[in-house]
């Protein structure tokens, strides 16, 4: 059943999707992988770190300190807001959102996999001496399915099929249980200083345990959980700052603040 | 909405699912092989190279005589997706794809520099027929005749894989791989 919101965050939402969408995928060559601006630019935080590992010099002085210090702050300060607003993979899941679900994820569903899997690639990629989560990325495959030389890119467009399948499986599977980019935002935005709260004297939920409950409902990762409704609190690695709780709550018990 | 805390169980779960992972990973990206083909112009070193590239793609498009490709995933994990050109393409040292490019993974270069693989005569099918040495003559002029004009050779320090010869050859007697190019040296900006 579709519940009223109350709420208007999702147009901000919507409107930074779309602009992040056209400038990543349509209009910048290598999309999140590499902005450059002049001799400055901004990358991706797990590609410079895998790169870290194959040239520690090289790219702790230039990559992670000079091209991935936008990401880094911004992460610290917003927690996993790339994961929720600009990642053109979470645009695309969030516009199938409706699929008819089928249950097959137990065996993988579970957040700390995608710390696993993160770790595991970078274990790799120190052995092998090249990003190899690069190569398969489905983010960098989205931003480079469209190009102007050739329309369409079906290798790219291939690779974005992981997490099209695992959407069957329930709501951004992809990025809650395996996104490497998303282990390592969640990671950095462990300490995040902004981001969504529950004012416990609003929520109907905090005084009445079986009560309301509609923005968990609404969580597309799970990151509002039974003690968040005692604390206030939502989980900083989980929650991707999309807003969805904030618009389905009914009482205006979601605020954006300092957390 | 469960209760989510980093237990013990949970902590030594993810230890055996990151040693899983990183050895299924490493053993799969073990099974490259060495690359043959030609990078295209002012490429940093094979090694560099594929941390360097981020897969996007421009330097193919933008290339004028379209030589250059991806390579597939059957090229091995390293060089999934990394540019390299067609082994029969003729570079026409326009340098398109260095100005496209936005990783630093192809580098500025003069075209003094540039040098992006070696010609090779395969001497079994070779009729000495000198051909293919007026259009050398017209770039570098690598091909030439021995001392006693019976037989062609390729200077190798001079050629510079450009692949010009390739369609003069009427025996398919010319090959070009990536062997002995000049590569760059990384630098941002």
């Amino acid at each position: 059943m579709r519940m009223k919101l109350r709420g208007n965050f999702r147009l901000f939402r919507w409107a930074i999707q779309a602009i992040s969408f056209i400038f990543l995928v349509l209009l910048v060559v290598a999309g999140v992988c590499l902005i450059s601006i002049g001799a400055f630019g901004i990358t991706c935080i797990f590609g410079a770190l895998q790169r870290a590992l194959v040239e520690p010099v090289l790219s702790l002085l230039s990559m992670l300190l000079l091209f991935s210090i936008v990401p880094i702050i911004g992460t610290i300060l917003l927690g996993r807001v790339f994961c929720g607003e600009i990642c053109p993979v979470g645009t695309i899941l969030d516009m199938f959102s409706r699929l008819p679900r089928i249950d097959f994820l137990k065996p993988i569903a579970n957040p700390i996999n995608k710390f696993a899997l993160a770790t595991g690639f970078l274990a790799s990629t120190a052995i092998l001496k090249y990003p190899s989560f690069c190569a398969v990325c489905p983010i960098k495959g989205t931003c480079n399915s469209v190009s102007a030389g050739a329309l369409l890119r079906p290798v790219e467009l291939a690779v974005l099929a992981v997490p099209m399948v695992l959407e069957f499986g329930g709501k951004k599977a992809w990025c809650r249980y395996l996104c490497p980019l998303g282990a390592s935002f969640a990671f950095l935005s462990v300490k995040k200083l902004f981001g969504f709260k529950i004012d416990t004297k609003k929520c109907l939920r905090s005084s009445h345990p079986t009560a309301c409950g509609l923005c968990a409902k609404a969580c597309p990762t799970d990151a509002i959980s039974e003690a968040s409704f005692k604390t206030g609190k939502i989980s900083r690695t989980e929650c991707i700052t999309c807003g969805r709780c904030y618009d389905a709550c009914r009482f205006g018990a979601l605020d954006f603040g300092k957390v | 909405m469960t209760e989510r805390k980093l237990t013990r169980r949970g902590f030594i779960g993810f230890l055996g699912k990151f040693a899983f992972a990183g050895a299924v990973l490493s053993v799969l990206g073990k099974a490259d092989t060495e690359l043959d083909a030609r990078r295209p112009p002012g490429a940093v070193s094979e090694s560099l190279f594929a941390s360097v590239c981020v897969r996007c793609g421009e330097c193919a498009d933008v290339c004028p005589q379209k030589i250059i490709t991806p390579l597939p995933f059957s090229a091995g994990l390293r060089n999934a997706q990394t540019p390299a050109l067609t082994p029969k393409g003729i570079c026409t040292r326009d340098l398109a794809c260095i100005a496209a490019c936005p990783s630093g993974a192809l580098q500025p270069i003069t075209s003094r520099e540039f040098k992006i693989g070696t010609a090779t005569i395969d001497e079994v099918e070779c009729r000495n027929c000198g051909l293919c040495i007026p259009t050398c003559r017209e770039i570098v002029d690598a091909i030439k005749w021995t001392v006693d004009k019976k037989k062609v050779y390729i200077e190798s320090d001079t050629c510079i894989g450009c692949g010009a010869c390739i369609p003069d050859c009427p025996w398919d007697a010319i090959y070009v791989t990536g062997v002995n190019a000049r590569r760059a040296s990384f630098k941002w900006g």
